[in-house]
């Protein structure tokens, strides 16, 4: 019963941070096509951005939060400008392919930035908020945690409400269905793509300032989070919000059994074997449909 | 060409087409304020590019488009849409993935018209009582029927300014044919301009003002259902008389 409990707990915790990265991820793919591989990248600035405001200003947890959505949501608009919008209707090009690429190469220069300004060594970033609460029987958490989980939980409800009723939700979801369609129905196309991806890099930065309590920040730490990032999203089905939850969730409560019952090392041995044998049955996802279809 | 009085569309020398080849070369139309002008020709010489051209789908190679007195040519299709011009794409081209009420929701995109979403919604569900039926369905699951229905409705979301109308009745049974040219001929009489693709005969002459003919990327004769009939070789050839 304790480990059961220790096993939901950390699954859940796991699941919510990880939808939340790759939500965004899968917000970019829905309607650019892109795999945005810029999106560990603004983990790690999130995670530097906490760490500037926790420790160096000395500033409030909130405003942590804030700065790193604010600087993350810049650096996602610049890197969409730079990498992706020229490539826009260009003909004879694979796009996908080429922005897979450029937002690479973008996380690159990012990250040697970073490594630049800040150096190699790790950061440790204070935990927005203190404490540990004992939930059951020798099951432990911490508030960094809980909080983390909720804020990633409120995240992804306020951005399922607004994609689900709002004016310019159900647009985004056109632009994702039949981009030309969309364009017809005076969706201005053009000016909303470096904004979606601004808020996809922001959900990441939001992340990263918990992630960098929990861990700490340094030029690397993107990198693990991007790769994640990348499982969900293919897990779930490229494109699919709902199956991005699910796979996040899956994914994290896989790591959180294997480390309880098995051991630590090997949580990840093991969900790779299990993404390998769902992805082989079913190559398009928990819950992608094959090619069209998406959101 | 038959001079028009103050067109709200007006096509001159232009020449479009896909890559470097040019599908349209040296259209010249005009569409009047009220009127509603058919476009008819073979398969493959144009017309569906014409439109697509018009609403900024296509980029034009040469020639100029004035819509309600702006050039638009050149310019990307969401400005075109933003100023009114209302084009129902052939294949329909609805949201699969969305229920019936979002796709209509989304043809109010504009902020002006989806100030005014709930009138028009009760006015579309009143001309395809199929749609009002079906409104919280998931699109990918209607008939090929029901999704021109669908498309048409979305068109007529927005008070617009004139519609591009592709072959509404393109593989459809006669039964929802009915519906769909019902629903034209409704909006026609209402004094919308629309600038229309259709090859049913005895459509043309109920709802058409005048008729073009579109042949080899360029537009033949112009002039009214009786001018064209007259004329044995057009009469043969696309009116389906003799």
């Amino acid at each position: 019963m304790t480990d059961l409990v220790a096993i939901l707990v950390s699954g859940v915790i796991l699941g919510s941070v990880y939808a939340l990265v790759a939500i965004g991820m899968t917000l970019v793919y829905g309607i650019l096509r892109v795999l945005d591989m810029s999106q560990g990248s603004m983990v790690m600035a999130g995670g530097f951005a906490g760490w500037a405001v926790l420790t160096s200003w000395g500033l409030n947890p909130l405003v942590a939060l804030l700065f790193a959505f604010a600087i993350t949501f810049g650096l996602g608009v610049a890197t969409q400008l730079v990498s992706v919008q020229p490539l826009l209707g260009r003909t004879g090009v694979d796009f996908e392919m080429i922005t897979f690429i450029t937002t690479f190469a973008v996380a690159t220069v990012i990250q040697n930035v970073a490594l630049e300004v800040f150096g190699p060594r790790q950061k440790d970033v204070p935990p927005i908020i203190g404490g540990t609460v004992n939930i059951y029987h020798g099951v432990s958490i911490s508030m960094q945690s809980i909080l983390m989980a909720i804020v990633s939980i409120a995240i992804i409800g306020l951005l399922g409400a607004f994609i689900a009723r709002s004016r310019y939700g159900v647009a985004i979801r056109a632009v994702a269905q039949d981009l030309d369609a969309a364009r017809l129905m005076a969706v201005p196309v053009r000016g909303m793509f470096p904004i979606v991806m601004g808020f996809a890099s922001a959900l990441a930065g939001v992340a990263g300032v918990f992630l960098g309590a929990l861990y700490f920040a340094s030029p690397t730490t993107g990198e693990l989070p991007l790769l994640i990032a990348l499982i969900v999203v293919i897990f779930g089905g490229l494109g699919s919000l709902l199956g991005t939850i699910y796979a996040a969730y899956a994914i994290g409560l896989i790591q959180s059994s294997v480390s309880v019952e098995i051991g630590t090392q090997w949580a990840f041995p093991v969900l790779y074997a299990v993404i390998l044998a769902v992805l082989v049955v079913r190559p398009q996802g928990l819950a992608g449909r094959p090619s069209e279809a998406r959101l | 060409m038959t001079p028009v009085p103050e067109p709200i569309l007006a096509v001159h020398g232009l020449w479009a087409g896909y890559g470097g080849t040019a599908v349209l070369r040296g259209i010249e139309l005009e569409l009047g304020a009220d009127e509603t002008l058919v476009l008819i020709g073979p398969n493959g010489h144009g017309k569906t590019t014409l439109l697509r051209t018009i609403s900024g789908l296509v980029q034009p190679q040469r020639g100029e488009i004035v819509f309600a007195g702006e050039q638009i040519g050149g310019r990307r299709a969401e400005h075109v849409s933003e100023l009114g011009l209302v084009h129902v794409p052939q294949g329909d081209h609805v949201f699969p993935d969305m229920s019936v009420e979002e796709n209509l929701l989304m043809g109010a995109f504009p902020r002006s018209s989806w100030q005014r979403r709930k009138g028009a919604l009760a006015r579309v569900y009143d001309l395809f009582p199929t749609l009002a039926e079906r409104r919280r369905q998931r699109t990918r699951t209607l008939s090929g029927g029901e999704r021109r229905q669908l498309a048409l409705g979305r068109g007529l979301m927005r008070e617009a300014r004139a519609l591009l109308i592709d072959e509404p009745s393109l593989g459809l049974a006669p039964v929802v044919i009915e519906t769909v040219y019902a629903a034209i001929a409704e909006i026609s009489a209402g004094g919308t301009p629309i600038l229309l693709v259709e090859e049913n005969f005895n459509f043309i002459a109920e709802v058409a003002d005048r008729v073009a003919v579109l042949e080899m990327g360029g537009i033949l004769r112009t002039g009214s259902v009786a001018e064209l009939r007259d004329d044995p070789t057009l009469a043969a050839t696309y009116l389906g008389v003799l």
